[in-house]
């Protein structure tokens, strides 16, 4: 089947990328704060910004019970709360005419048969052409019964000419039996081809504009390995604690909630080989032979390599905060880590011997995502004879906020004397280029409709991640697990994370 | 937040003391400001009121795209040759706590003879390995000069303000072919047809617009006065990706002789109250389609009716028309635009 592209001479150098076809967006769950807080927006976002299809129709499938009108209604609202451009009235009415509500349990067999029958109407409707997006973002408790329905009532086979796919949200299992569960759950119902596993990190522009640093720039990728670089530090920090996800929270802990997913994305963006081309499997092919040749950590190898900490109570941003122990649906004996730190190998021929130090944790100073590559400093001669003078270089990669890139090299301070400084070359997204970047979901929906797996997590990736998660989990469960440490909140983390890197004579980057 | 407009091309500095007193400039300034560019851009204009026009226009610019400017204002008929320059700074705090992000501006103002020197003056004071981008107001000269034109990455006109547009095509193809595949050509008014193309071409997304669109018989576009040449331009999209030539009708009248032998007709409304850029009619053997824009409404509807068949109803993005925002989209492009010449080669006998 051609795209919309191929086959409208019109199309040609209107846009740079593939024109989504006319679809039937279908969430699962769509009564949550997904859909208020990024779905919906990003949809409203994409229209005004005329990157919807040309026919787009949005069905709400849900428990409660709720009229179309009244719902569109309350998307109504959250658009005007949690759009990064402000609302339209006739866009936001001509776009919500296209919203229906599809009130249903999703254990109800009767429901898709009639979600199946809407779909058709819609497609009579609205020139949808039979092309079928579903988007999970119910509980994950709920995914067994939306794939096998979705399996059983015939509505995960396409159409003929059309396609259906489908959209999950993290967390893709729980460890690698229940993700290796899911993924065949999923492999039942759609084709690999067209399941999409959400990662929103990967939608943002500075994880996107990471291949573009490493493989459009000479100067970067003939530095990028062992020979050079002394260690590379990957950083998620947040301020915040557990807020309303106590519950969750503590049934997943930091390793699952963040490192099994965003950062090990990070980690294959920043060390994996230039792919064969940008299309969606060479990409991932690549990522996924990193996660392969990640050292495994199992044993003594946790107790040496990583640190799991809990935050005590602090002060952070101008107030008390209590203990992680102390928030509401938090057990008063809870072990859940608030805070992890590894040390990673990558044993291939590029990573011999480089540290990865990755670290996240809540209630630390400052919010902030970065990876930094931390150079080998120079010599021991001219500058360097007395002793490490300098600072060595270091290329930092902010992912949020204030997505940029910036560089530390070092100077010679003017004057007389011989005193070298390290200076700091800038480049900032929102300063050079002075456009709106757009939401993470925006992206990642877009890619979805044209068919673009690029940005999304395969199910090797997926159970790659599980694997050498388990394993540290594993070890934390037994008998001789490391313990617990503690942090106040507001500090950088425990005083055992920062012995971790004084092995290898390093320190953390203070953001 | 952005700093106050001012019409006021600065301080003046003496032309060969430009860069120490810019240099000074950013040594004097506070702490909280950075300088900032992504590339030279020069506008060069004859309009005795270039400056006090262009001057706020570089305002607007800078708070979304930094850059080094070089105003020049030409005034070839002055009888004394002279060089007067100004500097200024626009600084903008893109969020609070950041630091205000500062583009440089640099006038000046050549007459009599001087105003042959642009070559030297534009060389002397660009910003070292950043893009040149001139914007050439008004009507091109004859004669162009290859030791300038083949420095220039891309060069910006606005065909709309042109009276002889026939000729100043001619010698804009002229100036492109000098720079030998460096210069980048770019028409502001082709520019500001962008949104209302991608409007257009939404609509032969639906299956059942594209299977009529190679019979398309009726054109019908409505525009503003001082808007033919944009109509015209849209026209010329049309004919060439649609691989239409144009030929004398039956009553002697211009038609388009579609690749299926018929004809399809056109007609280019001059309205007063039209929105500058245009609404466009499409009519089919059953179906008709339209793209219209309300005067300074953000959104195009955009309609496709079927004899039949329930209509098709959106609205897409009409862009905005200030100079300063369709500049902007221009100066944010890296790329060409490889439909431009076919679109004008395909409506050159109506120029």
């Amino acid at each position: 089947m051609s795209t919309p592209t191929e086959s409208n001479p019109l199309r040609t150098d209107l846009v740079n990328r593939a024109v989504p076809d006319p679809c039937v967006l279908v969430i699962f769950g769509a009564t949550g704060d997904l859909t208020r807080r990024k779905l919906i927006p990003a949809l409203y976002n994409l229209a005004a910004d005329g990157n919807v299809p040309s026919s787009l129709a949005v069905v709400c499938f849900a428990r409660r019970d709720k009229t179309s009108e009244g719902f569109r209604e309350e998307l109504g609202e959250a658009a005007r709360k949690y759009s990064r451009r402000p609302v339209n009235d006739e866009l936001w009415r001509r776009f919500a005419a296209n919203i229906f509500y599809h009130q249903s349990n999703f254990h109800d067999a009767a429901g898709y048969e009639s979600l199946g029958r809407e779909l058709d109407g819609i497609d009579e409707r609205l020139g949808t052409g039979g092309n079928r997006l579903f988007y999970m973002a119910s509980s994950p408790t709920e995914f067994d019964a939306i794939l096998e329905n979705l399996r059983a009532s015939g509505l995960s086979r396409a159409k003929a000419g059309a396609w259906s796919r489908l959209i999950v949200e993290k967390p893709f299992g729980t460890d690698l039996p229940s993700a290796t569960r899911l993924n065949e759950a999923v492999a039942a119902a759609f084709p690999e081809k067209d399941t999409f596993r959400i990662d929103h990190y990967l939608g943002k522009e500075t994880a996107q504009n990471l291949m573009v640093l490493r493989f459009a720039n000479t100067v970067f990728e003939a530095l990028w390995n062992h020979r050079y670089v002394e260690n590379v530090q990957i950083t998620a920090s947040e301020p915040l604690g557990v807020e309303t996800r106590a519950g969750y929270y503590e049934t997943s802990g930091a390793l699952r909630d963040m490192v099994q997913n965003h950062l090990l994305q990070l980690l294959c963006l920043t060390a994996m080989e230039p792919p064969a081309d940008l299309g969606a499997d060479a990409v991932r092919d690549e990522k996924v032979k990193v996660l392969r040749a990640l050292r495994p950590l199992t044993g003594t190898g946790v107790a040496d390599n990583v640190i799991r900490a809990q935050y005590t109570a602090g002060f952070i941003n101008g107030r008390d905060v209590p203990s992680y122990r102390e928030e509401p649906g938090v057990a008063p004996d809870s072990v859940t880590e608030t805070y992890v730190a590894l040390r990673l190998h990558i044993d291939n021929w590029r990573w011999a011997g480089v540290p990865f130090f990755v670290r996240v944790g809540k209630r630390l100073p400052k919010s902030g995502t970065e990876i930094a590559i931390q150079f080998r400093g120079t010599p021991p001669v001219l500058f360097n004879r007395q002793s490490q003078l300098q600072d060595p270089n270091v290329l930092v990669i902010r992912i949020q906020p204030d997505e940029g890139i910036s560089f530390r090299m070092a100077a010679k301070m003017p004057g007389a004397v011989l005193q070298i400084e390290p200076v700091k070359m800038d480049f900032h997204y929102g300063t050079s280029f002075g456009k709106a970047t757009p939401e993470a979901y925006e992206r990642l929906l877009l890619d979805a409709m044209s068919g673009d797996a690029t940005l999304f997590a395969r199910r090797d990736e997926v159970e790659h991640a599980w694997k050498f998660v388990d394993g540290i989990r594993a070890a934390w469960q037994d008998g001789e697990a490391p313990r617990l440490d503690f942090y106040p909140a507001g500090s950088w983390g425990p005083r055992e994370a920062d012995e971790l890197l004084a092995q290898d004579g390093a320190v953390w980057r203070r953001l | 937040m952005t700093a106050p407009a001012t019409i006021s091309p600065g301080l003046p500095v003496e032309v060969g003391e430009i860069e120490k007193q810019l240099g000074l400039l950013w040594e004097q300034s506070d702490a909280g400001k950075v300088r900032a560019s992504l590339v030279n851009l020069v506008i060069y204009s004859e309009a005795p009121d270039a400056i006090a026009a262009n001057t706020p226009l570089l305002a607007a610019i800078a708070a979304d795209h930094a850059f080094r400017a070089l105003l020049v204002q030409g005034n070839p008929a002055a009888e004394t040759s002279a060089v007067r320059a100004w500097i200024t700074a626009h600084c903008h705090l893109r969020e609070a706590g950041q630091k205000e992000i500062c583009s440089e501006q640099v006038t000046f103002q050549l007459d009599g003879p001087a105003a042959g020197r642009l070559p030297s003056i534009v060389f002397s004071h660009l910003d070292t390995d950043l893009p040149l981008y001139l914007w050439w107001q008004g009507a091109l000269h004859g004669d162009p000069d290859p030791g300038f034109w083949t420095w220039v990455d891309r060069l910006i006109v606005d065909s709309k303000t042109w009276s002889d547009p026939a000729r100043q095509f001619r010698l804009l193809h002229e100036i492109e072919a000098i720079g030998r595949g460096r210069c980048a050509v770019c028409d502001l008014t082709w520019t500001r047809l962008f949104h209302l193309r991608y409007a257009l071409a939404q609509i032969f997304d639906l299956p059942a617009a594209r299977e009529r669109l190679l019979q398309l018989e009726n054109v019908g576009i409505h525009h503003a006065p001082g808007h033919r040449i944009t109509a015209l331009e849209l026209l010329g999209w049309l004919a060439s990706r649609l691989r239409w030539t144009l030929e004398l009708g039956s009553r002697g009248e211009p038609v388009f002789r579609r690749p299926d032998g018929e004809t399809t007709r056109f007609r280019l409304n001059e309205q007063e109250d039209a929105a500058s850029c245009l609404a466009v009619e499409l009519g089919f053997r059953d179906a008709t389609a339209s793209v219209k824009r309300e005067r300074g409404g953000e959104f195009y509807a955009v309609d496709f009716h079927v004899d039949g068949l329930p209509p098709f109803s959106q609205m897409a993005p009409a862009g905005r028309e200030k100079t300063a925002d369709i500049l902007l989209s221009e100066l944010s492009r890296s790329s060409r635009h490889p439909l431009f010449w076919p679109s004008i080669r395909a409506i050159e006998p109506l120029l």
